[in-house]
C-alpha cells in the first residue's frame, strides 16, 4: 500500500493543491525546485541584484504547484468485509459495448446480466466516509487521499445459474445453464483482450483479492445461445469459500426478436 | 511490439557500429583524412504488386495506400569520413514528409585495388533500415474472420483507422568500381542485401451486432530473412574549393529487388481465450522493389580520397 515517491522529497515545504481530480494531494517541495526555494528565502535575496529569481519564482508558482508530484505514505490498515448481499440488474449488450439497461427487454442473442456482491454494511468509497475535505471546497485537501484496502473474508468458489424458463427445445426450464454463460469484470474490457472470461475465471480472481475503497465485486454475465422463447429468467446461486451460499433471481426478461 | 522493434534496432545499430570499428581498426594508418557532410533529397519508390491472397491477410498487399506502388520524398543528411586512401565511412539519416528520423544508413567502403590508373575497385558494406507503412484492411470474405453469426454481422470494435510502421533492416555487401577524373568521381556496384521485416502483432476485436458473441483475431509475424539484389551508383563533382575545403554536388541511385513476404501466425478466439484455433500462414513471395534516386550537396574538409 505504500506509494513510492518518484522524486526525492524534503519535508520542509508543503503546498496546497487545488485539484479537480481524486489524486494524491500531499505535495512536497522536491529537489527539483530546491534551488528556487533557496533563492527565494535566502538572505542574499535582499540584494537588489537578485530580483530575477524572485520574479521567475512568482511567474512559475502556478506551474510549480501543478507539476510537483505528490507522494503519499499510504499504510492504511486492511479492512475485512463479508459478501452477504447481491444485486442483479440488466445489461444492454446489443451494441458494441455493454451498458446499463433501464428496461427488461433484450435481444434474443444478447441476454446479459450484471451481478454485484457486496457487504450489506456498505463500504463504497469507504475512505471518503472517514475523511472529509474542506467544507464547500471538497476537492481541496492538504493531506493524502489514501484508499482503504479491503479484503473479503470469504471468496467466491462457484457461480451456478439455472434457467427458470426454457431457452430452447433442447434447454428446458430447470436446466443448469452455468456452462452456457460467460462473463467479464465490469471494467475489465480492453485490458489486453476483448474476450469473455469463463465463470471459473471470474470466481478464481476473487481469491485473496484486495479491493480498493469499496467492498463490491461486480460481474457481467452473458448468455451464449439465443433464447428461442419470449421470456427468460434465471436463478443464480453463489457458493462462497466459507460454505455460505447466496441466492438471487433475476426479474422476468422479455425477449425481443 | 515497439519494445521488440526498438531493441532489435539497437542491436542492429550496435552491430553496424561494431563492424565499423573492426573495419576501421583493421585499416592501415591513415595517411590522409577527410571529413564531409551531405544533404540530399531523393525520390523513393516502393513497389510490390498486390496479389490475390485467397481471403487470407497478406500485409504486403496493404503497403501505404494498398495500390502496390508508393512514391515518397526522402530528405537525407549525414557525415562521411575517409581514413587514408583505402577506407571511407559514412553515416546518415533520412526523413519522410512526417519529418521523423526513420531511415538510417551506415556505410563502409574499402578500395581493394586498381583496374587502371583512373579506375579502382572495392567492396562496400551498408547497414540500412527502410520503414514502410502498412494500412491493413482485414479480409471480410473469410467466414471465420468476419462473416455472419446467427444472421448478425460481426463488426470490428476498433473503428480507428489502422496504420503502423514496420522497419525493414538489412545488411548489404556490394563490390563496386570507381572512376575519377579531375573533379569528377563516379562509382557503381552491385551485390546483395540480407534483410527481414521486423516482427509485429495485430489484434482485431469483433462483436456481434445485436448479440453477445465476441471474437478476437491475433496476427503475429516473425523474422523472415530474404536476399535481394542491391545496386548502387554515385556521381560527384567538386564545384568549388580552396585549400583542403571542397563544395560539390552529388547524385545517388539505388535499386533493391527481391522476393518478399511476411508470414504470420493467426489465432482466432471465440467467446473465451480457451476456445482458440491457431494457423500458420505464409503468403506467396512476390517481387519487392525499392528504387531511389536523388542528389544534393556535400562539403568536404581534407584531401580527396581518390
Amino acid at each position: 500500500m505504500r506509494d513510492e515517491c518518484p522524486l526525492s522529497v524534503t519535508d520542509n515545504y508543503y503546498f496546497l493543491s487545488v485539484s479537480s481530480q481524486l489524486k494524491p494531494l500531499k505535495f512536497a517541495a522536491s529537489g527539483n525546485i530546491d534551488f528556487i526555494i533557496y533563492a527565494f528565502f535566502s538572505p542574499a535575496m535582499s540584494k537588489p541584484v537578485s530580483h530575477i529569481p524572485k520574479v521567475v519564482f512568482v511567474l512559475l508558482i502556478a506551474v510549480i504547484i501543478r507539476i510537483i508530484p505528490g507522494c503519499c505514505d499510504c499504510n492504511e490498515p486492511l479492512q475485512y468485509f463479508n459478501f452477504n448481499t447481491t444485486r442483479l440488474t440488466f445489461i444492454d449488450n446489443a451494441g458494441t459495448y455493454p451498458r446499463p439497461m433501464p428496461g427488461d427487454t433484450m435481444n434474443a442473442a444478447a441476454v446479459a446480466i450484471k451481478l454485484e456482491m457486496a457487504d450489506s454494511a456498505g463500504y463504497f468509497q469507504y475512505s471518503r466516509v472517514l475523511k472529509t475535505g474542506f467544507p464547500g471546497f471538497s476537492t481541496a485537501s492538504a493531506w493524502c487521499y489514501c484508499p482503504i484496502p479491503m479484503k473479503a473474508n470469504a471468496w467466491l468458489k462457484q457461480i451456478k445459474i439455472t434457467t427458470l424458463y426454457p431457452i430452447s427445445d433442447e434447454i428446458p426450464a430447470g436446466t443448469d445453464v452455468s456452462s452456457l454463460f460467460v462473463g467479464s469484470l465490469e471494467y475489465g474490457y480492453y485490458s489486453g483482450s476483448s474476450l469473455y472470461l469463463t465463470l471459473e475465471s471470474l470466481c478464481t480472481q476473487t481469491n485473496d483479492k484486495t479491493y480498493q475503497d469499496a467492498g463490491i465485486e461486480s460481474f457481467l454475465l452473458f448468455l451464449k445461445p439465443e433464447v428461442a422463447y419470449d421470456s427468460a429468467r434465471f436463478a443464480i446461486s453463489l457458493s462462497l469459500s466459507d460454505n455460505r451460499i447466496l441466492n438471487d433471481t433475476t426479474s422476468l426478461i422479455h425477449i425481443r426478436r | 511490439m515497439k519494445n521488440r522493434t526498438a531493441s532489435t534496432g539497437r542491436a542492429l545499430f550496435a552491430a553496424a557500429i561494431a563492424a565499423f570499428l573492426v573495419q576501421y581498426a583493421a585499416a592501415q594508418k591513415p595517411a590522409r583524412e577527410s571529413l564531409g557532410f551531405y544533404l540530399h533529397f531523393s525520390g523513393q519508390q516502393i513497389q510490390r504488386k498486390v496479389q490475390n491472397s485467397g481471403g487470407e491477410m497478406d500485409f504486403l498487399n496493404h503497403l501505404y495506400d494498398g495500390t502496390g506502388n508508393e512514391v515518397s520524398g526522402v530528405l537525407s543528411f549525414g557525415t562521411s569520413f575517409s581514413a587514408g586512401e583505402k577506407w571511407s565511412f559514412s553515416a546518415g539519416f533520412g526523413t519522410y514528409s512526417d519529418m521523423g528520423i526513420s531511415r538510417m544508413n551506415i556505410e563502409s567502403e574499402y578500395l581493394a585495388g586498381n583496374i587502371s590508373p583512373a579506375a579502382k575497385w572495392g567492396v562496400q558494406t551498408i547497414a540500412s533500415i527502410f520503414p514502410v507503412y502498412i494500412n491493413p484492411v482485414y479480409p471480410s470474405n473469410h467466414y471465420e474472420i468476419k462473416g455472419i453469426w446467427h444472421g448478425d454481422e460481426l463488426i470490428d470494435v476498433n473503428t480507428n483507422y489502422r496504420q503502423f510502421r514496420v522497419y525493414d533492416p538489412g545488411i548489404s555487401l556490394i563490390p563496386f568500381i570507381s572512376h575519377s577524373h579531375k573533379a569528377l568521381n563516379l562509382s557503381a556496384g552491385t551485390g546483395f542485401r540480407l534483410s527481414s521485416f521486423m516482427p509485429f502483432s495485430e489484434r482485431i476485436d469483433l462483436k456481434q451486432t445485436g448479440g453477445n458473441l465476441r471474437r478476437e483475431i491475433r496476427y503475429a509475424t516473425g523474422y523472415r530473412p530474404a536476399i535481394a539484389s542491391h545496386t548502387t551508383a554515385t556521381a560527384s563533382v567538386d564545384l568549388a574549393g580552396k585549400g583542403e575545403f571542397r563544395l560539390g554536388i552529388q547524385a545517388k541511385a539505388a535499386l533493391i529487388y527481391g522476393l518478399r513476404t511476411i508470414p504470420y501466425t493467426r489465432s482466432i478466439s471465440t467467446w473465451t481465450a480457451g476456445n482458440t484455433t491457431e494457423e500458420r500462414i505464409v503468403p506467396a513471395g512476390k517481387p519487392y522493389l525499392i528504387a531511389e534516386a536523388g542528389g544534393g550537396i556535400y562539403l568536404r574538409f581534407g584531401t580527396r580520397r581518390r
